[in-house]
């Protein structure tokens, strides 16, 4: 029995800073954040208890009706740009040439870019007068462009920024699901008569379900989000073209100091997560296979 | 059913590793060939080379007398069994087995038909359903044989499949095989590095070493005489003792003993002799038979036989193995007299390793 | 033999070169240019730094002539960047060693340790993942503000000390190794503590580093967290002083080009010194994923 009891004692011991941790700063403030939004506050004056007042006016609120909608243009781009891209990445880096670490380098490089920085430098990459993609596309008589500059161009150009990054961070883990392929069973494949295509679609592409399933989750997570680039790029303009669910989140609780409408957005967004994901995952355990 | 013929080909890696040196060699229609080796003796590149997967740097290859060497493993028509099945993880056993026979166009009537056929060849009707990861490894091979069976090739591949099997598995499969051949007769190529599963499995065998072919022959051919060192020490278990052999007045001497006349030499003067352990027998009474005096060290009983390991010649410095019958009784530290029969004694020049012509 | 060796491009022989089937070759030509193309916005932040303001804002673009220093000076006098990283070092060593420490600490808990209520801990603290930042970071801001460590280090740190992801790497790791050499450290007498800090941390360099550089990351490239908490210069790090930097000298395309590089040259130079452990971690996090 002491031995069984010195187990309970340690056990805790050794989880008591980080559930300490946990509880103070992800439990406390996931079920403060739900009363919140049952409350109208402005941070300095006592809350007052509104119930559904908060998601009431959400619903009937235009901006947050457009925020949805531009997170939703945002993320049905963004995912199948960076997840395609990524695996298109990953098949050209699957080599043994000469020079592909250099080549490897070149594309992963973009992922240590932190969010802030890369806005700062397409600000001036697709600076519509002086920027060196305008300049670029003047070779092909196209453009030149507004970017961030126009309202209908803002979004794709977010795009554009923040699948810089990304599509390398999932060439990442596109190429290690590759390299987990066994060579022979393309060789099978060759063997057994498929084309290229066919062999691509029928043996590569399942059995990189598990990997496809996981960036589009999370790609998407990332997407729903969205909020550094286009805080130091757009600033949720023009003319709102880039407002997203986050960024009116910002506004709305620390522009405005509403936290309980602040807080009403934030598990709106939540739910909405959490749905996505859940109804990918249902999809994806239908259909992927999972090799071991 | 064709057979296959290696014109002189040649296949370097890099520019610099010589995987496959001159080979000159056919496989007959409907036989079935083995090809052993040790690692890296270039059997997988050759076997390689006519299923498609690598291109020959020189020389050409023929199927059924048409040279492939710019067709795609497709229009060979090949099926080959993997060292690790390579089955298809993802589709169930009866998609593996289909998955070849859509690609080359069978109607679907013939596949169902097809797949059944194999399963009741290979017991897979169980199987089925299930995906490869439900299934034990024989169960794998013969589903990775079975996917092979069914395309009815012209050549079969076969690159070591039964070495990640345990000894019981590999025997019952070895049994398959041969018995599947018989029935089916498609010519196959097997590589191997097991020189048992060669012996017993090829009507012919061919060994390769170093790039090179050394011998092509029957397994009775290979054992009784082979061409030169390296198959003499490869083929047979335990292998071949090889000593030193002296010519001397016109009499042929292993280590100090007479064994026999100069002629039986060629005129090599210090040839190698190779003798096999089951060709040694303990002398009874005095006889005309060459003699050596042995010295047993280490006695390993096997039932029905006894190998001894012992030392022989003047200096009991020379090591040698004996199979011997387990009625002699032989213990360590015993000296034995052991005779052998001419014809067992074989002759290689030292410095070629080639046989020598007597 | 050699006189009939046929000359040979390099090839791609053996299993690996199975995958040859889906590319074009030469590779090269399709890889070369893209390479350059996701290079060029690095490229071209690097060249606007050293150019002089004229140089920038010519039309079309053109080649620094030399390099113009004063850029950097300008930007180190218009925003304190040594201060911005000191704050961004000192945070994310915090915030790496605690999660090194602690997640250890649970994680080990929970992968061996049997104690009460330690199945639904776990599950608990797993859940609180699927919850998103944006939910949390209102009440903590209250809880800072409460606490007057709004527009502190501390407000940076003390959240972030410790991961829900951190624990559960730890644990899915820990249970991977052998149990063997633990109980043997028990039966020589190692208190559970010691065996973890003398037994198992000693073997679990592959999952420590990968937590150290995916804590690494994340809590260097941070930004919405401090823009919320931070609200003095002194204070801030490196991506909060760098927009602030940013809104004050937006047009400055030169010295926003210097500023930028400055700000993210450290990460830029670990990830290249460490581009094999930061591509395994990333890759590592997928498999877990």
């Amino acid at each position: 029995m002491r031995l069984v009891r010195s187990e309970h004692t340690a056990g805790w011991a050794f989880i008591l800073p980080a559930v300490v941790l946990i509880v103070a700063f992800g439990l406390v403030p996931i079920v403060w954040a739900l009363l919140l939004s049952f409350q109208s506050s402005d941070f300095v004056s006592p809350p007052k208890w509104v119930g559904l007042a908060n998601y009431q006016a959400l619903r009937h609120d235009p901006d947050f009706r457009a925020a949805i909608v531009r997170t939703l243009e945002y993320t049905a781009i963004f995912v199948p740009v960076v997840v395609l891209g990524g695996l298109g990445v990953a098949v050209l880096l699957n080599a043994k040439v000469r020079f592909i670490s250099i080549y490897r380098t070149a594309f992963f490089v973009p992922v240590a870019c932190s969010t802030v920085a890369t806005a700062i430098i397409f600000n001036w990459l697709l600076e519509p007068t002086f920027g060196l993609v305008n300049w670029v596309l003047g070779w092909f008589s196209l453009g030149p462009y507004g970017f961030f500059q126009d309202p209908n161009q803002a979004l794709f150009s977010v795009v554009l920024m923040t699948s810089w990054g990304w599509i390398g961070f999932n060439a990442i883990i596109y190429l290690a699901a590759l390299q987990g392929i066994p060579g022979e069973l393309l060789e099978a494949a060759e063997i057994d008569g498929a084309s290229r295509f066919v062999t691509f679609w029928r043996v590569v592409w399942p059995l990189l379900g598990p990997a496809t399933l996981l960036l589009v989750v999370w790609s998407s997570i990332n997407a729903l989000q969205v909020f550094d680039e286009i805080y130091v790029s757009t600033r949720g303009g023009p003319l709102q073209a880039t407002t997203v669910v986050v960024y009116y989140l910002y506004e709305q609780a620390f522009r405005f100091f509403a936290a309980g409408y602040g807080a009403a957005i934030a598990y709106v967004l939540f739910v909405a997560i959490l749905l996505l994901t859940l109804l990918q995952l249902w999809i994806g355990r239908r259909r992927v296979h999972y090799t071991s | 059913m064709a057979a296959v013929t290696f014109n002189r080909v040649t296949k370097v890696f890099d520019g610099k590793v010589v995987a496959v040196d001159g080979l000159d060699h056919t496989v007959e229609d409907g036989e079935f060939m083995v090809v052993v080796g040790p690692s890296g003796c270039g059997k997988t590149t050759a076997l390689r080379m006519v299923a498609g997967l690598e291109k020959p740097t020189s020389g050409t290859i023929e199927i059924g007398g048409r040279v492939v060497n710019d067709l795609s493993p497709k229009a060979r028509d090949i099926a080959m069994v993997f060292q690790n099945y390579a089955l298809y993880p993802h589709m169930t056993v009866e998609q593996n087995i289909a998955f070849g026979l859509k690609r080359h166009g069978f109607p679907r009537r013939e596949i169902a038909d097809r797949v059944r056929e194999v399963s009741k060849m290979l017991d897979l009707h169980d199987l089925l359903r299930r995906k490869p990861a439900q299934l034990s490894g024989g169960q794998r091979q013969r589903v990775a044989m079975g996917r092979a069976i069914a395309r009815d090739p012209q050549v079969f591949l076969l690159d070591e499949p039964l070495s990640n099997l345990d000894a019981k598995l590999r025997a019952q499969l070895r049994g398959d095989l041969k018995r599947l051949h018989q029935e089916v007769r498609t010519t196959s190529i097997y590589v191997t590095h097991d020189q048992v599963e060669a012996m017993t499995l090829g009507e012919r065998i061919a060994v390769m070493n170093r790039g090179r072919l050394q011998q092509v022959g029957t397994p009775r051919e290979v054992y009784a005489r082979p061409a030169n060192l390296f198959v003499a020490g490869f083929i047979g278990s335990p292998p071949m003792n090889l000593v030193a052999g002296r010519v001397a007045d016109g009499v042929l001497n292993l280590d100090g003993s007479p064994v026999g006349a100069a002629r039986v030499a060629g005129g090599c003067a210090e040839p190698v002799l190779g003798l096999r352990p089951e060709a040694l027998r303990i002398g009874r009474e005095a006889s005309s038979s060459p003699a050596l005096r042995c010295v047993v060290d280490v006695v390993e009983p096997m039932g029905h036989e006894v190998i001894i390991h012992g030392r022989i010649g003047s200096d009991a410095d020379t090591e040698l193995v004996a199979r011997l019958d387990a009625h002699d009784e032989p213990r360590p530290g015993e000296v034995l007299e052991l005779t052998f029969e001419s014809k067992d004694l074989h002759l290689f020049d030292p410095a070629s390793g080639e046989r020598l012509r007597s | 033999m050699s006189e009939h060796t046929v000359q040979v491009p390099v090839a791609e022989a053996g299993v690996e070169g199975v995958w040859r089937r889906f590319v074009p070759s030469p590779r090269h030509a399709l890889l070369l240019p893209l390479a350059l193309v996701m290079l060029t916005p690095l490229a071209w932040m690097l060249m606007t730094s050293i150019q002089t303001p004229d140089e920038a804002m010519h039309f079309p673009p053109v080649l620094p002539s030399g390099i113009h220093w004063q850029n950097y000076t300008d930007a180190l006098h218009a925003a304190p960047f040594g201060r911005f990283f000191f704050n961004t070092a000192l945070v994310t060593g915090a915030c790496v060693l605690g999660n090194l420490l602690l997640c250890s600490l649970a994680g080990y808990a929970f992968a061996r340790l049997r104690f009460f209520g330690r199945d639904v801990v776990f599950v608990v603290i797993l859940a609180t993942l699927m919850v998103p930042f944006q939910v949390v970071m209102i009440p903590t801001f209250i809880i800072m503000k409460d606490l007057g460590l709004i527009d502190s280090l501390g407000a940076l740190i003390v959240p972030n000390l410790v991961t829900p992801f951190g624990i559960f790497l730890m644990r899915q790791f820990f249970r991977t190794l052998p149990i063997d050499l633990e109980e043997a450290a028990r039966i020589d007498g190692c208190s559970r503590l010691g065996t973890l800090f003398r037994v198992v941390l000693p073997l679990s360099g592959p999952a420590l580093a990968t937590l150290a550089v995916i804590t690494f990351l994340y809590s260097w490239n941070d930004f919405l967290w401090p823009l919320i908490v931070i609200q003095s210069d002194s204070h801030m790090t490196l991506q909060l002083g760098l927009s602030t930097f940013q809104g004050a000298h937006a047009t400055n395309w030169t010295l926003l080009m210097a500023g930028n590089v400055m700000a993210v040259l450290p990460m830029l130079l670990a990830f290249l010194l460490a581009q094999r452990q930061f591509v395994n971690s990333i890759a590592a996090v997928g498999v877990k994923g």
